[in-house]
């Protein structure tokens, strides 16, 4: 099962570093992930894999409405739960995190989306084991060998194990949640409520994206399985539009509140500042990193909404509204509102795809730190031109939030 | 208890023009009758009404009062009803009901805590224009997907609205002859968002002329009238767009 990179990468490169320095210039090490993963793979019996599911489960998009659905499982039993806890990924190390998510095999069955309306016994399975608070017992029948499937790389869910078709499962017994299971019987309920109510009661997004995934959500009638990457954008827009909305009726900071994190490869940037809703999320891409492979230049993009949202979907993607969830949970905490500029820089080293929970969590995480204050969005942005390694004239002219606050408001004619 | 009756289509139009800055808006109650001033969320639109009591044809008022209405919800209210029928609003304690004909329609009022009124603010301009809605209204509509700016100007013989962006240009010119009025000593100029402009002006159906109120880089006004005998009147204020 080898882990393809883009290039080729010079023998006496690997012999020098022998994964101690990654002088591939990569953020793990392929050898060693190979490796790892042969071992685990040489312990999976022909035609079958049985383990602990965290519960784990993944919804195909190609072929829609037909699709596959691939409940999964890595192939050892006990507490799996890290496996499916985004909160937790980040002090990973990013060869053992990718070892650990390039473990979950998958079985995978064809459904149609509308089969979640009245489901069979094998998605009442899948979407009762979902359900669950803890790992669940799962034995799974393939047709053929794992050998030689693809792994799953996205830029949208995290990375995932191979898998092969799926002749036959069995679930073990499952730990109840009772809010999740009354928002399943709840026929009458409607999707978008559905995610709150379960956000409400501290249940993270992503696993009320997998539950919405598996069409365990919404009017009896109307439930839909949702491919598991847009399942996830689902989940982090519903319940970050709640958020936004309570938000809102806050009042706003007093002053510029400046974040700023440093993470393998990432540079993550956030300034809160004095004034009505607004948000803009924005990336800048080095040349060799996952999404500017092949350019010779920085690439910078910025997607915005006024106070009143956007009404179409931004092409800077998921990672939009996974940013605008962190940041509309940190106004919730602080109970204010205010406008938010939240930019990413992204180094030629990270070239990997992880998914959007990564930018999620590390959002999160800087909002837990402690801001630095300012009187002034440009004494902010001076600060983080400090930092920044885009010119913070290309962060500045792009931003429609800073040109937005430069319009004066009634309030300066009393 | 208090009673007001008032023309269905003078009370769609007044819920329509505060929608266009708000959902909520405290309705204040007099005996020379009601005046109502909302802000938008974000402090760059502001609207003020006052509809004097002569509107009526019945205007009992117990005392003087001040409602906070949910004004999405008067406006669904008032969908029921036909323009040319008459609605009679009855006030107790925090309810507010709503007679249309043979339809009785009662609802909560709000929490007069939760919505406060905007104080007015010092806007004033010597430089103003008199001109046809209907004028004005072509310029918006051909601007609309041209930027999300225009720019007003003014002299002493015309008034151009004009909105560009890198590849698009269109620009409404009214010579002083196509204008009622025109006070202007020195020309001036000022960009506007033009969604506001839209939305207040769509809102603004039943009213023929305006005053437009501004000055270099300042906020304007839009002095209006409407309904019978033109007894409502309101003023629409603007925060500017500063160019780039």
């Amino acid at each position: 099962m080898p882990l393809k990179t883009t290039f080729k990468i010079p023998p006496e490169l690997c012999l020098k570093c022998r994964t101690a320095k990654l002088l591939c210039g990569l953020s793990y090490c392929p050898i060693s992930i190979s490796n790892h993963l042969d071992r685990k793979a040489n312990l999976i019996p022909r035609n079958g894999i049985s383990g602990s599911s965290p519960p784990s489960v993944f919804v195909g998009r190609y072929g829609y409405p037909k699709i596959q659905l691939y409940p999964s499982t890595p192939p050892e039993t006990g507490d799996t739960s890290i496996y499916e806890a985004p909160s937790q990924w980040l002090t990973m190390d990013m060869e053992k995190f990718l070892e650990m998510r390039l473990s979950l095999l998958r079985g995978g069955k064809f459904v149609s989306i509308s089969d979640a309306s009245s489901p069979n016994y094998f998605l009442q399975d899948v979407q009762v084991m979902t359900l669950s608070s803890a790992p669940v017992e799962v034995e799974m029948k393939l047709d053929r060998t794992l050998t030689g499937s693809r792994y799953l790389l996205s830029e949208y869910s995290p990375p995932m194990g191979p898998s092969a078709p799926l002749l036959e499962m069995k679930v073990g017994t499952t730990k109840s949640d009772p809010v999740a299971e009354k928002v399943y019987y709840d026929t009458d309920l409607k999707a978008a409520e559905g995610m709150y109510t379960l956000y409400k009661s501290n249940i993270d997004v992503s696993r009320i994206s997998r539950i919405l995934s598996v069409g365990s959500l919404g009017n009896g009638k109307n439930r839909k399985l949702v491919p598991t990457r847009w399942s996830i954008t689902a989940a982090d827009k519903t319940v970050s539009d709640f958020n936004v909305k309570m938000l809102k009726h806050m009042p706003s900071v007093d002053d510029f509140h400046v974040f700023v994190r440093s993470v393998s490869g990432n540079l993550f940037m956030g300034i809160i500042g004095p004034g009505s809703w607004r948000y803009e999320w924005g990336e800048a891409w080095f040349p060799g990193s996952t999404w500017n492979s092949f350019g010779d230049r920085t690439a910078v993009m910025i997607d915005h909404e006024d106070y009143y949202g956007r009404k179409t979907y931004p092409d800077i993607g998921g990672c939009y509204y996974s940013s605008r969830l962190a940041v509309s949970e940190y106004m919730n905490n602080l109970g204010r509102s205010g406008v938010a500029l939240l930019w990413r820089e992204i180094y030629p080293n990270f070239n990997i795809p992880l998914g959007v929970w990564y930018v999620r969590e590390n959002m999160r995480e800087m909002f837990r730190s402690k801001p630095l204050h300012f009187d002034t969005l440009d004494a902010s942005i001076a600060y983080l031109s400090r930092i920044t390694k885009v010119p913070i004239e290309r962060w500045r002219s792009e931003s429609w939030v800073s040109s937005s606050l430069k319009n004066p408001t009634l309030d300066r004619f009393y | 208890m208090s009673r007001l009756t008032l023309s269905v289509k003078n009370l769609k139009e007044i819920a329509d023009l505060l929608n266009t800055v708000v959902t909520e808006a405290k309705f204040k109650l007099d005996q020379t009758g009601i005046s109502i001033k909302a802000v938008d969320p974000s402090h760059v639109a502001m609207i003020s009404i006052d509809i004097p009591k002569e509107l009526f044809t019945e205007y009992s008022l117990e005392k003087d009062d001040e409602l906070a209405i949910d004004v999405e919800k008067l406006k669904t209210t008032l969908k029921v009803a036909r323009d040319s029928d008459e609605i009679t609003v009855k006030i107790e304690k925090d309810k507010i009901a709503f007679e249309i004909g043979a339809v009785i329609r009662t609802m909560n009022l709000l929490d007069g805590n939760a919505v406060s009124i905007p104080r007015i603010p010092k806007i004033t301009s010597e430089f103003y224009v008199v001109l046809a809605k209907q004028e004005f209204d072509k310029g918006l509509r051909a601007a609309e997907d041209v930027s999300d700016s225009i720019k007003l100007s003014l002299s002493a013989t015309e008034f151009k609205a004009k909105s560009s962006s890198e590849t698009e240009e269109s620009e409404l010119i009214l010579p002083k002859d196509l204008l009622k009025e025109v006070s202007c000593e020195s020309p001036v100029k000022s960009s506007y968002p033009i969604e506001y402009l839209i939305k207040f002006t769509r809102a603004l159906q039943s009213c023929e002329e305006f005053k437009l109120s501004f000055r270099d880089d300042y906020p304007l006004t839009v002095d209006f009238r409407f309904g019978k005998d033109s007894l409502i009147n309101g003023a629409f204020y603007l925060a500017p767009r500063m160019e780039e």
